[in-house]
């Protein structure tokens, strides 16, 4: 027991920068009727939560943390000085399985350094997603983090196994992946992310098809990493500025219908390459690209609008405020809406509200007009809207405040302790 | 003035359908919850009463808008008995005024019935997230629970329960009423296992057939498992002590649920010792990006190669026209 606490402990050290913990939009399974354990389906559930506020649903560990690979802003490389461990596939299934009849998680988020050869480790890891499935009938949550190197034959068997395949972007330009993670390549990269994106496509299509003629025989097409596919970026390893990430991000979204992009500020490790900058970017950084990720995919934002918006021409977020804020304050001419009227889209564009608080508005209106301190109920401050809004009982007088003087208004009563607290209060899911 | 003591949804909609047939309003009715019976009428006699004040072929139909009804199931879980008197203003609304009122998110009753369902569906996710079970043998069981629930554990397993078959246990202190709620969601989960929840309210047990429901107890001593020492380790090593945020933890993980939480004694240690091991990663001497990774290209570049020329001899080979 005591030789696997210390395994555990390595592998799971060396996984936990992997941002990803969704267990989230797979299908509903469950283990009515059978004599195994597990479910899923819907919103996942965080089982816990460490100090620095991410929640553990999944049992996030490496294979194995020896690599072969040089990326230079990870710790598992290989020539970081980090003891390495090798866990056998029966020892995460069992673990997995273990951890999950105590309810501690979801499921599993299996992910390994490579040793031998792609190929190799790919079918390790493929061969703990089977176990789990078919000898073990495990109907919980599995995200299996893909190599891209690895054979099409491996890819198919571990989507059939998966809730969720992802293979890392790592970073967001060809360059600083070549100067950083040598052995890595965009076109590798993104072929396999292509290729995934076709076989979830087909399944889902297949599926449909035969629904619509007998359900029976629906049931018995596979499902195929039905919860799609993710990815990650590393923040702040490279020179690259926030509108080139968004731009990358844009492309994964639109080109291999990416289900998220997780943004990761390079943290400490124990044993730092001298490739990499001297100091970890602010973290506030990579919460503003959540954000404007969130803006882009929910808000029907379109990139450059976001890029655009920085007071400075150095292409980076202004981390003062967040990038909704920045629109607003400087596309004024836009402003007020009055939320009486406008509609949806207008109405998702006000700062401060999102989408739970448009859709309430909008349902308020059919009932009676939306006033200024109904804004208290959806409890957006009313120096946030002040400016932006038109309401029944109030018109703000537009024009004789400048956009500089509305922001260091914001800025200085939301100033210190309240402000930050409350930022970074709030989880990634839940921004504006 | 009418008195009702119901706890729980179906007595309450019983009541409920009742008291809108025979025109009985908000105001004359006090719910309660809890034992009480002996202090007030029976219920079934009020009811009966009620019943006969309008003629059976005349009872108007009552129908809610299933938004209620849904909204209705979830607040009832509440813990606070003033949810009857709310859920009855708002039928009674519903009834008499409009259907519509139940999308109107500036009626008071609507915001306090949303407010409590908000709530409890909070307190039921935590629930689903926070139970943690323990692995006991079932000869542990008889001083856990009483001897009727062991029995109804003991119905599903092949032995007799004494050669070392287990039993999953659980303590749990929910907010509110929703133990029962939410069992169906454990037995779909955990069906291949036999288990237990405790809590102060209501226990319910699954022996791999069956859910049975039980009155609540008290919080059993002696829960331990032999997994704690492997999740403890696990919590400690995912944790970044480079991106301590108190608040963000605290918001989603309260310290009322740490109690029962094996992880949550590690805390205090985790969070003071954050800082000092960030600062030491930050002045750790930096590896060169040496020899090892010019080495290490050298050979992947080596092993593209051989793949690319590999794939191109497999397309010559595939664009070949047949032979024959
Ligand atoms: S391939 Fe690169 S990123 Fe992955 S474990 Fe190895 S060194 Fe780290």
């Amino acid at each position: 027991m005591s030789a696997l606490i210390k395994k555990l402990a390595i592998l799971a050290d060396a996984a936990k920068y992997d941002a990803s913990c969704a267990s989230s939009g797979t299908t509903f399974r469950d283990s009515a009727k059978t004599s195994g354990i597990g479910s899923s389906g819907g919103m996942g559930i965080c089982h816990s939560y460490t100090p620095d506020g991410r929640c553990i649903s999944l049992l996030k560990v490496l294979l194995t943390n020896f690599c072969i690979y040089e990326c230079s802003y990870c710790v598992n490389r290989a020539s970081s000085n980090v003891p390495r461990a090798r866990f056998s596939v029966d020892e995460v299934v069992k673990l997995c399985l273990d951890f999950y009849k105590r309810n501690y998680i979801e499921g599993l988020f299996l992910s390994s350094g490579i040793i031998q050869s792609a190929d190799y480790t790919m079918e390790q890891v493929v061969a703990v997603a089977r176990k789990l499935r078919i000898e073990h009938g495990f109907r919980g949550y599995i995200h299996l983090k893909t190599i891209p190197e690895a054979s099409k034959d491996l890819l198919a068997q571990a989507g059939l196994y998966a809730d969720r395949l992802s293979i890392n972007v790592e970073l967001p330009s060809e360059e600083s992946l070549q100067q950083l993670a040598p052995e890595k390549s965009t076109v590798t990269i993104e072929s396999t992310m292509g290729r995934l994106k076709e076989a979830i496509s087909e399944h889902k299509a297949e599926k449909k098809e035969q629904r619509k003629k007998s359900t029976n025989r629906a049931k018995r097409i596979p499902d195929f990493s039905p919860a799609g596919q993710s990815t990650q970026m590393i923040i702040g390893a490279d020179n690259s500025n926030d509108a080139v990430i968004l731009n990358k991000s844009h492309h994964l979204y639109k080109s291999y219908e990416m289900r998220r992009v997780y943004y990761s500020a390079f943290s400490p490790i124990p044993d730092a390459s001298s490739q990499l900058p001297l100091k970890p970017p602010p973290l506030i950084r990579e919460h503003r690209l959540y954000q404007a990720d969130w803006l882009m995919r929910f808000y029907h934002f379109k990139v450059d609008e976001i890029t655009q918006t920085t007071s400075t021409d150095d292409g980076m977020l202004d981390l003062d405020v967040d990038p909704k804020f920045a629109w607003a304050l400087q596309h004024r001419e836009y402003f007020p809406v009055d939320v009486n009227r406008a509609d949806y889209e207008q109405i998702l564009r006000i700062p401060g509200v999102g989408v739970r608080t448009a859709r309430r508005i909008l349902q308020q209106r059919r009932f009676k007009k939306v006033r200024i301190e109904d804004f208290e109920r959806f409890k957006i401050p009313f120096k946030k809207i002040q400016f932006f809004v038109q309401a029944a009982n109030y018109t703000p007088s537009i024009g004789d405040v400048s956009s500089t003087a509305i922001k260091q208004r914001w800025l200085a009563q939301s100033q210190g302790t309240a402000f930050f607290a409350a930022a970074q209060k709030k989880n990634q899911l839940s921004l504006f | 003035m009418y008195y009702f003591n119901v706890n729980h949804f179906r007595e309450w909609r019983r009541c409920a359908r009742s008291l809108l047939q025979a025109r009985i309003s908000p105001d004359e009715i006090e719910w309660g919850s809890g034992n009480q019976h002996s202090l007030f009428e029976p219920m079934a006699d009020s009811l009966d009463e009620i019943d006969s004040l309008v003629p059976a072929g005349r009872k108007p139909a009552i129908t809610m808008p299933k938004a209620f009804v849904e909204l209705a199931e979830t607040a009832a879980c509440y813990r606070d008995s003033k949810k009857w008197q709310v859920l009855y203003r708002l039928a009674w609304k519903l009834q008499n005024h409009s259907r519509h009122i139940i999308h109107d998110l500036t009626d008071s009753d609507v915001i306090v019935a949303r407010d409590m369902a908000k709530s409890v569906s909070r307190d039921m996710h935590k629930m689903k997230a926070f139970v943690r079970f323990n692995d006991l043998e079932f000869s542990c069981l008889p001083s856990l629970i009483n001897a009727e629930s062991v029995e109804f554990l003991k119905r599903n397993i092949s032995g007799d329960g004494s050669s070392g078959e287990s039993c999953f246990v659980a303590w749990f202190e929910p907010d509110h009423l929703i133990v029962e709620k939410l069992s169906p969601f454990f037995a779909k989960r955990f069906t291949g296992m036999h288990w237990c929840i405790l809590t102060p309210d209501q226990c319910v047990f699954w022996n791999q057939a069956e859910l049975r429901l039980a009155p609540g107890c008290e919080k059993p001593a002696g829960l331990a498992d032999p997994m704690h020492g492997m999740w403890k380790t696990y919590y400690k090593s995912i944790y970044n002590p480079a991106r301590l945020k108190e608040q963000a933890m605290q918001s989603e993980m309260p310290k009322k649920y740490w109690k029962n939480l094996p992880e949550a004694e590690l805390l205090p240690e985790l969070i003071e010792q954050s800082s000092a091991r960030t600062q030491k990663m930050l002045e750790n001497e930096r590896t060169p990006a040496d020899r090892l990774s010019r080495k290490s290209s050298a050979l992947r570049n080596a092993q593209f190669e051989i793949q690319r020329t590999l794939e191109k001899k497999r397309q010559e080979v595939s664009s070949a026209p047949p032979k024959n």
